[in-house]
């Protein structure tokens, strides 16, 4: 099977998936033992009042129906309001998004970057004292909280040393939104002040949310090297004399490469996760502080939208892995 | 004719768990230029450690050289140095025993070779700028038709997965050619193909040398495959080398117990194959002496205390045996 038949193939399930989700997202909303009527009614109305707000919602109606036009609704991008801000909740997840996305983005990149190299030379010094190290370290970095790790960044980067900022994503005028990331619409904005006061402030939450990540790259990469590096095409090109460097940085590490990107799913799923803490401690205006303010004032309309948001996030998320996984490894277009 | 490959009382063992197996015990093997070698012995015998010590892929850390050298075109092959590494892959290539393993299964076919050419490939006439793609490929093309392989320009665009296991051999056979070696180190190139495919394997490894003067040391299990291709046979019988003798003195005269009773567990026709009773010595505890005493008919006091030299004839048969059978003492055997 070559790589477009795959990727057609992983965009119909796409669909039951998502559709899995809806139901799961569904049933949750329904079996909370919260009265949603009551709920959406106040709570000082009337039992007439609430009656009013059950029929005009349909939750008078039975769960099958109400399901069909649950799905309908989120087909028209109707997520219900705000019991809180009165607002459309697609207003405050589109407004949001961008936001959690900015901060998950750059952490898998610096999680990358930084846990490609280590990986891999852990995986070429098996053993060795540095490999040692730096397993204490990344099991320590799996094993610290996140919100711990936030505030003692808090107070030494930005109490004690003063070097970066304490919370926020900007001071000053932030730049025209085009993209939704900060940092991003700085740069197409050009101004010098605004991308390094948007730098400086993502520079922390970022660090925070992407060490742990970070720590499960080293990890794969690490298993991953050690896994081919004894395997026969590498003794094979040791024999035939190739250069060492062209042998672990092309071959091996390649081959180590799919077994991480495999996890990236896993990865994502941890920042996302993560940006829940992150976005609170931080203040930054994502979908995790969105989530956390909403659980905290009883917003049910909310937190579903939230769920149903980062549910399809993350199936999306897994379905391009399945497509780079299958572009960078021939054999698994299966 | 000086040897081009020149093995002297090589002995080296491997660091294990309990204690040091001693895997080659004093070997001596040389290889005239165009010659064609065979090394045979059971699994276990030492052939392919010997392999790798030619090759440079013995495992790092744990390998200790007794004493002996190897030497390669007047190159030490143990001593790890620039020079080695410079013949590997140039004066010396390999063909492995699992052609599929060794392909680095995420890259096309023509990556690896273009690879290998890029660093192990003669530059043609053209001064140091003469390296073109074109040049490479063209001459990969050329190569490819030479082990005949069919459609040589497709197969370049191909993924190791999708070649048969003789196609794949062919192309390490092509690989092995590329770079113009002297010699060739053939690691039990047929064992992982089907019995058809084998007898079309060595007799093109065999034409191909002989046609471009190339040595091959060619390791085995099958007497029959040393049959097809050797010009002369080397019996190893762990560790220790037991005979060596031209292919037609080898079957029709062998001097060994070892070897006799070797060809003696060979089908043929009214005769029933006679097995060697009792298993190879393990290398951590190897038997004093001959080591072969311990299955030996022939075995007398001397064989326990004192390891027979190997000692060449004036028909350039060597044998190392304190009661070996004498020059057609018993008239042909086969």
């Amino acid at each position: 099977m070559n790589w477009l038949s795959m990727v057609a193939n992983r965009l119909l399930w796409f669909v039951p998936t998502l559709v899995g989700l809806l139901a799961i997202v569904f049933v949750l909303s329904r079996v909370i033992p919260v009265d949603p009527a009551v709920l959406a009614a106040g709570e000082n109305s009337s039992p007439e009042q609430v009656q009013q707000v059950r029929e005009r919602f349909g939750f008078d109606k039975p769960l099958p129906v109400q399901f069909v036009n649950y799905l309908r609704d989120i087909a028209q991008g109707n997520l219900g309001v705000s019991l809180f801000t009165q607002q459309p909740i697609i207003d405050d997840l589109k407004s949001r998004l961008p936001a959690t996305l900015e901060l998950t983005i750059f952490a898998v990149l610096i999680a990358g970057f930084i846990g490609i190299p280590l990986g891999v030379l852990c995986g070429l010094h098996r053993n060795s004292w540095i490999d040692h190290v730096l397993r204490v370290v990344t099991v320590s970095g799996l094993a610290v909280a996140s919100f711990w790790l936030a505030m003692q960044f808090q107070f030494l980067f930005s109490m004690k040393l003063g070097w970066l900022p304490l919370s926020g994503r900007i001071e000053g005028f932030p730049p025209e939104t085009v993209t939704g990331l900060m940092l991003v619409d700085a740069m197409i904005e050009g101004d010098r002040e605004m991308i390094g006061s948007a730098f400086r402030h993502i520079v922390l939450p970022t660090l925070t949310l992407a060490l742990p990540a970070a720590a499960t790259v080293v990890r794969f990469t690490r298993n991953g090297v050690i896994g081919v590096i004894g395997s026969p095409s590498v003794a094979y090109q040791t024999a035939m004399g190739l250069p060492r460097r062209l042998i672990v940085w092309k071959y091996v590490l390649r081959m180590a490469l799919t077994a991480t990107v495999t996890q990236l799913g896993l990865i994502f799923g941890i920042l996302l996760a993560g940006a829940v803490v992150v976005e609170t401690v931080f203040d930054w205006p994502g979908l995790g502080a969105y989530a956390v303010r909403s659980i905290l004032q009883s917003d049910y309309n909310a937190v579903m939208g939230f769920t149903l948001c980062t549910g399809a996030l993350f199936v999306l998320i897994n379905l391009l892995v399945d497509m780079l996984q299958a572009a960078i490894d021939p054999r698994g277009a299966a | 004719m000086s040897n081009l490959l020149d093995i002297q009382a090589l002995s080296l063992g491997f660091r294990t768990e309990k204690g040091i197996a001693k895997v080659l015990d004093r070997i001596d093997i040389s290889v005239k230029p165009g010659e064609i070698v065979g090394l045979v012995g059971e699994s276990g015998c030492g052939k392919s450690t010997l392999a790798r010590a030619i090759l440079g892929t013995l495992p790092e850390g744990q390998t200790e050289i007794n004493s002996g050298h190897i030497r390669l075109d007047g190159v030490d092959m143990l001593s790890g140095g620039k020079a080695a590494e410079h013949l590997r892959g140039r004066v010396v290539t390999f063909v492995p025993q699992d052609p599929f393993a060794s392909f680095n299964p995420l890259f096309r076919i023509g990556t690896q070779i273009q690879d290998l050419m890029r660093f192990k490939a003669p530059r043609d006439g053209a001064g140091s700028f003469g390296r073109s793609r074109k040049a490479d490929e063209a001459s990969a093309i050329a190569m490819l038709d030479a082990v005949q392989l069919p459609q040589p320009k497709a197969i370049l665009a191909k993924y190791p997965h999708q070649l048969s296991g003789g196609q794949r051999q062919r192309v390490m056979i092509a690989m092995a050619l590329l770079p113009q070696p002297r010699m060739i180190i053939a690691d039990e190139p047929t064992t992982a193909l089907d019995v058809t495919v084998q007898a079309q394997i060595l007799g093109l490894l065999r034409r191909l040398a002989v046609e471009r003067g190339v040595s091959v040391l060619f390791t085995t299990h099958d007497l029959g495959a040393a049959w097809e291709i050797c010009d002369r046979i080397v019996v190893m019988y762990a560790g220790q080398t037991a005979e060596i003798a031209p292919r037609e003195q080898f079957f029709g005269d062998p001097r060994h117990p070892y070897t006799r009773m070797l060809l003696d567990s060979l089908p043929s026709p009214g005769r029933d194959p006679v097995g060697i009773p009792g298993g190879v010595p393990s290398p951590l505890k190897a038997p004093d002496g001959c080591r072969f005493n311990p299955r030996c008919p022939r075995a007398t006091d001397i064989c326990h205390e004192s390891r027979p030299a190997l000692t060449t004839g004036s028909d350039g048969h060597a044998v190392a045996c304190h009661h070996p059978w004498l020059a057609k003492a018993e008239g042909a055997h086969v």
